[in-house]
C-alpha cells in the first residue's frame, strides 16, 4: 500500500481499534488486523472509482 | 441389502425400497447413524448424531407409511444439517469451540419443514467456525477439526459446509442442508464430488440459522444428484413470516414441466487461465456434453468490481451480526488463529462505504438480470482448483484463482446456482461444473443439470473409502 491517503486511512482505523481494544491483541495480531484493514480500504477505493448518480439507490427495500 | 447399496442410493431409490417394504425408516436411520459414527467421524464431518430424535422420527414415519399416510418423497429418508441450523434440544455450535454448549429450544424453519415432509434428522454436521465469517485461511478452522475429503484423506473437504460435503460424498447421509454466503455450498460440493444447489436469495427461510450476512446468506440442499436437490428444495422452500427476506412466491419442483433439450447456455471463459489444467480440461469436456442438448455461445460478465463489492458488504454485515461477540472477546477462543482477529477490521467500515457497495450491487444485479434473461444458464468451473492439501493455506495452493468472478457476481445478485461433478483432477480429487441461472429459475437450472447427469456418470462415482 503506497498511496499515502490510503495508508493514512488504514492507520486511523487501526488506531481506533487499538483505542477500543487496548489490551486484547499481541503485536503480530495487530499486524493481521492491519492487513485486513488494507484489503477493506483498497476495496472501498476500487468502488469509489465507479461513478454513481444521485439517483442510484442502494439495493435494499425499506417497507414501513 | 449389502452395505454399499444403501450408502449411495438416491432419494427416489430409497423411497422405492421403503414403499416396497424392502427396508424401513428405522433400518435406514440406524444404518446411516452407523455410517456417521464410523466413516463420518473419520472425516470430521459430524458434530452431533441426533440418535434419539432420529429413531423417534423414523418410528413415526414407519407408522404413518404403514397406515397409508405418505408425506412424499422425503418420508422416512435420513438427512444431516449443517450445525448452524437450530434443532430443538441439541447443541448448535456454529462450528465454534466457545459455543460448544449453545442450544436452542426450537427448530430452524428448514428443519421443521423437513420434519413435516417426514424426513429423519440423523446428525448435525460440521461447519467451518461461524461459517467462515472471520476469514479463515486454512482447513483447520472448526471445533471438529479440518473437514477431510472422502476422495483423498489428505485433502480438505471445502467449506464452510464441510460436514454436509464430506458426509454426502462418503455416503454417510443421503442428503444434507448446507448454507452459502459466498461459495459455501458450491465449493464443498465441487471438492467432494456431489451436487449442491444454492437457491435464489429469499427462496428458503434462514430463520433459526446463524446469521453471517443478512443480504447474502442462503440455505440449500447438498445431494447426490440434481433430481435429489429438486426434491429437497421443494420441501424447504417458501415464504416464512419469521424471515422477512423470503419471497412470497411458492416453489414446486416440476421436472415434468421442463424441457430435456434445446437449452440456451452462455459459456463464461473469463479467468479460465487461472484454473488448474485438469479443471480446464474437464470444463471443456463438459461443454462437449452440454453441446449435445443445448446451444452454447460465449458470454462475458458485465464489468463490475464483484469481489470488492461482496467483500465490503459481507465484512460490514458480519461485523454487525457478531458485534457483541467481537466486543466480548469470546472469539479469541476460536480454533483458527486468523479467525481470532478476522472480524475486527469490519467494525471500522464507514456507512458510506457500505452504502456505495449496496448502490453498485443494485446496478450489478440489473446488468446480470438482463444478461441471464437470454440464457437458461451460464456455465463456468465451480472452482478453479481441486481441494487443497490439509497442510496448505488456501492462497498458497490456489493463488489468484481462489475466487472466480461468477461466485461473487452470483452471490451478490442472489442468483441460483448448482455445482455438478464433471471429472477428476490432481490427487484423484473431483472437479465441478457450475451452472448459474436467473433469479427464480431453479426448475430450469435443475433441468439443465439433470440433462447433463443423464449423459454422464460422474455423480454416481463412489470414493475409495
Amino acid at each position: 500500500m503506497t498511496d499515502p491517503q490510503m495508508t493514512g486511512e488504514i492507520e486511523r482505523r487501526l488506531a481506533s481499534l487499538r483505542n477500543r481494544f487496548p489490551d486484547r491483541f499481541t503485536e503480530p495480531q495487530w499486524e493481521e488486523i492491519r492487513e485486513d484493514l488494507e484489503q477493506l480500504v483498497q476495496a472501498a477505493a476500487t468502488l469509489r472509482q465507479r461513478a454513481l448518480d444521485n439517483a442510484d439507490e442502494p439495493d435494499f427495500t425499506f417497507v414501513p | 441389502m449389502a452395505t454399499r447399496e444403501f450408502a449411495y442410493l438416491s432419494i427416489r431409490e430409497l423411497g422405492k425400497l421403503l414403499r416396497a417394504g424392502e427396508t424401513t425408516p428405522t433400518e435406514l436411520a440406524e444404518y446411516f447413524i452407523d455410517r456417521l459414527e464410523t466413516v463420518g467421524r473419520r472425516l470430521n464431518a459430524v458434530v452431533t448424531v441426533t440418535r434419539e430424535r432420529a429413531l423417534r422420527e423414523a418410528q413415526l414415519a414407519e407408522a404413518e407409511l404403514a397406515a397409508g399416510l405418505d408425506r412424499g418423497p422425503l418420508h422416512g429418508i435420513p438427512y444431516g444439517a449443517k450445525d448452524l441450523l437450530a434443532a430443538a434440544g441439541y447443541p448448535t455450535t456454529w462450528g465454534a469451540e466457545p459455543l460448544r454448549e449453545q442450544r436452542f429450544d426450537f427448530d430452524a424453519t428448514v428443519i421443521a419443514r423437513l420434519r413435516d415432509a417426514g424426513a429423519v434428522l440423523v446428525a448435525k454436521l460440521g461447519t467451518v467456525e461461524l461459517a467462515g465469517g472471520m476469514g479463515y485461511e486454512q482447513p483447520n478452522a472448526s471445533l471438529t477439526g479440518p473437514g477431510l475429503n472422502p476422495w483423498n484423506l489428505d485433502a480438505w473437504s471445502g467449506g464452510s459446509s464441510s460436514g454436509p460435503g464430506s458426509a454426502v460424498g462418503a455416503g454417510a447421509v443421503p442428503f444434507a442442508l448446507g448454507s452459502e454466503t459466498w461459495g459455501s455450498i458450491l465449493t464443498p460440493s465441487s471438492y467432494c464430488g456431489i451436487t449442491g444447489l444454492r437457491p435464489t436469495y429469499g427462496r428458503v427461510s434462514r430463520f433459526g440459522g446463524m446469521v453471517l450476512s443478512w443480504t447474502l446468506d442462503k440455505i440449500g440442499p447438498m445431494c447426490r444428484s440434481a433430481d435429489d436437490c429438486g426434491l429437497v428444495l421443494d420441501a424447504i422452500a417458501g415464504p416464512d413470516p419469521n424471515d422477512p427476506s423470503t419471497s412470497p412466491e411458492r416453489f414446486r419442483y416440476r421436472p415434468e414441466d421442463e424441457p430435456t433439450q434445446g437449452f440456451r447456455i452462455g459459456v463464461l471463459e473469463e479467468s479460465l487461465e487461472t484454473a488448474q489444467p485438469e479443471v480446464r480440461a474437464n470444463f471443456e469436456a463438459a461443454l462437449g456434453v452440454l453441446g449435445e442438448f443445448a446451444h452454447l455461445e460465449p458470454v462475458t460478465l458485465p464489468d463490475f468490481p464483484y469481489n470488492e463489492t461482496a467483500r465490503l458488504i459481507l465484512s460490514a454485515e458480519a461485523a454487525s451480526a457478531f458485534e457483541e461477540m467481537l466486543h466480548s472477546g469470546i472469539l479469541l477462543g476460536l480454533t483458527a488463529p486468523e479467525d481470532r482477529t478476522g472480524g475486527y477490521a469490519g467494525l471500522t467500515i464507514p456507512a458510506v462505504d457500505y452504502l456505495r457497495a449496496m448502490r453498485i450491487r443494485r446496478q450489478a444485479r440489473a446488468a446480470l438480470s438482463a444478461l441471464l434473461a437470454r440464457y437458461d444458464a451460464i456455465v463456468h468451473p465451480a472452482t478453479a482448483v481441486v481441494a487443497s492439501p490439509l497442510s496448505m493455506r488456501f492462497d498458497d495452493y490456489a493463488g489468484k484463482g481462489r475466487r472466480l468472478p461468477l461466485g461473487s457476481a452470483g452471490n451478490l445478485a442472489g442468483l441460483p446456482a448448482i455445482s455438478v461433478p464433471n471429472g477428476f483432477g490432481e490427487r484423484g480429487l473431483p472437479t465441478g461444473l457450475q451452472l448459474v441461472g436467473a433469479a427464480g429459475s431453479e426448475n430450469r437450472l435443475l433441468a439443465v443439470a439433470r440433462a447433463y447427469q443423464a449423459r454422464t456418470d460422474w455423480h454416481l462415482r463412489q470414493p475409495p473409502l
